[in-house]
């Protein structure tokens, strides 16, 4: 069964602007996927509806094979996490403990339950001892990894995360990536990035798909979008830089196949050399 | 209905002939109406008759504009209240400046209903019609930002204008900012009817929420304040407006509500 599906979801903001157009979506339990697009291309909008956040103007939203209405709004928005782009729209309680004991408690559960759902969340995302910190005296890093933890103590079985690394610094980048695919390979998690930094897309999912003007325009492997060079082009993306230099080395005659990540790219250059 | 503090904008973007009136005529026009409906004697029949056509020739101006009906009842629906507040208690009073009174009605708890008392709440009501009625077409054909460069045409302080277009700016910012922190309470299943959680606690919530705003407003604040610096800011700043000129359309606007005011004063 799908975890998410979407049939001829059709969203038009205010009457006038047409922001998605018969998006026919579809996750399985525990895949990893990745939306990929320009800015304005649709991403965020289709997210929000995989909540009941925004309701389809046509067509149809489907969490776990129920269609999504007043009645199961709850149980959707506690399957279905989403970690917004700025961590600063999410926190807003005055420690870092009582924000994440929001999601639960606004579920009805009781207090020990939320105690140990609080604490299991800061475990996960290694925040341990921030419980009592004031959020606005963090640093990004750790305010998104806040907003992350945020939403596991609802316990999701989905969670997508808008631009995860935006604003990270690289070390902190590279700690959130790992820490995402923990999630996904130890909670069984599926986990959907929207985002157009490409160079993280190989690195976070199995399955990419590719919007613009509110399309799913291509769906396939990291590696069947990235060959596509006309799919890339015309939605103002480009390569990761590893497979760009990799092109590059195959235009000046090294017998290299494209590859998209560093060590696959490193293997692949040994490969030539030896 | 619902309009949000975006939308509520949405009306003054509209191109009409009464859009197109340089924004000091429009607010020069609104105050003539407005002070001339607040002048007339207090206690006078032949108020109304002045008063309906001042009316009349605002909802012309409406009509004109292509105001969408809804919008409108809401604007309405809003200001209404405050008028209908005062005026429907004014049969009950005695007004101070009025030396005889005839008893119409007598209720029980000693109340009792003038003549009056009546006359005095039905004018003070078309007064107030009047007013928020040239208020709401003001507001709706021009946005905010043209009535405080027109209002700074017009000579308000640099100061007062200064302050006005951050007020406008920031305005936005911060109902962007408050649409986005509920959306992600949303995400996570807040709502403030929710039953599973305690009442103190959903106000706690509202009140993390709103002391929120102020310490990112506080910070927004700096930033912005640093950045005026970086940009040469200094106490004699001032918001640039640029020229714009009046029009012959701009000056028979005018002449036409001046002729209406006088219409209402000499011929009714």
């Amino acid at each position: 069964m799908n975890i998410i599906e979407t049939r001829n979801l059709t969203h038009v903001y205010r009457g006038k602007i047409k922001a998605l157009d018969s998006i026919n979506f579809k996750a399985k339990p525990g895949e990893r996927i990745a939306l990929i697009g320009a800015n304005g291309a649709g991403k965020s909008t289709l997210f929000k509806h995989f909540n009941g956040i925004l309701k389809p103007t046509t067509g149809e939203v489907l969490i776990k094979g129920v269609q999504v209405s007043g009645k199961n709004i709850l149980e959707v928005r506690r399957t279905v996490g989403v970690v917004f782009q700025d961590p600063d729209d999410q926190i807003f309680a005055p420690t870092v403990k009582q924000d994440v004991a929001f999601g639960p408690t606004n579920l009805g559960l009781s207090e020990d339950v939320i105690e140990k759902r609080v604490r299991e969340a800061l475990e996960t995302v290694r925040l341990t001892g921030f419980e009592e910190r004031a959020p606005h005296h963090l640093s990004t890093g750790e305010k998104k990894k806040v907003a992350i933890a945020g939403i596991l103590a609802m316990q999701p079985e989905v969670l997508v995360l808008d631009e995860p690394t935006a604003g990270l610094d690289p070390g902190g980048a590279v700690r959130l990536i790992r820490l995402i695919n923990e999630m996904n390979r130890y909670l069984g998690i599926t986990t959907i990035i929207a985002t157009h930094e490409v160079d993280i897309v190989p690195l976070l999912a199995d399955r990419v798909c590719i919007m613009s003007a509110g399309r799913i325009i291509g769906d396939g492997t990291p590696q069947e979008i990235f060959s596509t060079d006309e799919l890339i082009k015309k939605t103002h993306l480009r390569l990761p830089a590893v497979a760009e230099l990799m092109e590059m080395l195959q235009k000046e005659g090294v017998p290299v196949n494209i590859r998209f990540t560093l060590e696959e790219a490193r293997d692949e250059l040994l490969r030539v050399v030896k | 209905m619902h309009i949000s503090l975006t939308e509520l904008e949405r009306e003054a973007y509209r191109k009409s002939p009464v859009h197109m009136i340089d924004g000091r005529v429009k607010i020069i026009m609104a105050l003539l109406l407005i002070v001339y409906a607040v002048a007339l004697p207090r206690m006078d029949v032949l108020d109304f008759p002045k008063l309906a056509l001042i009316e009349a020739y605002l909802a012309a101006l409406m009509l004109l504009a292509r105001l969408e009906l809804s919008y409108l009842a809401f604007r309405f629906a809003i200001a209404l209240p405050f008028g209908l507040g005062i005026a429907l208690f004014q049969p009950f009073l005695r007004q101070p400046f009025v030396t005889d009174f005839t008893v119409l009605y007598t209720l029980p708890l000693g109340l009792e209903v003038t003549q009056e008392g009546l006359l005095f709440g039905a004018i003070i009501f078309a007064k107030f019609l009047v007013c928020i009625t040239a208020i709401i077409l003001l507001s709706s054909t021009a946005s905010m930002s043209e009535l405080v460069s027109s209002a700074r045409r017009l000579g308000m302080p640099r100061e007062l204008a200064l302050l006005f277009t951050m007020m406008v700016r920031y305005l936005f910012v911060f109902w962007t900012m408050l649409s986005r922190i509920r959306t992600a309470q949303k995400t996570r299943c807040f709502d403030i009817w929710n039953k599973k959680v305690p009442r103190k606690w959903t106000l706690n919530q509202v009140g993390y929420t709103i002391s929120s705003l102020f310490i990112r407003s506080y910070e927004q604040g700096e930033r912005t304040y640093q950045s005026m610096l970086c940009r040469g800011y200094n106490a004699d700043a001032t918001v640039y407006v640029g020229k714009k000129n009046i029009g012959a359309p701009d000056v028979l606007a005018l002449a036409l509500t001046l002729s209406f005011i006088i219409a209402a004063q000499f011929w009714t």
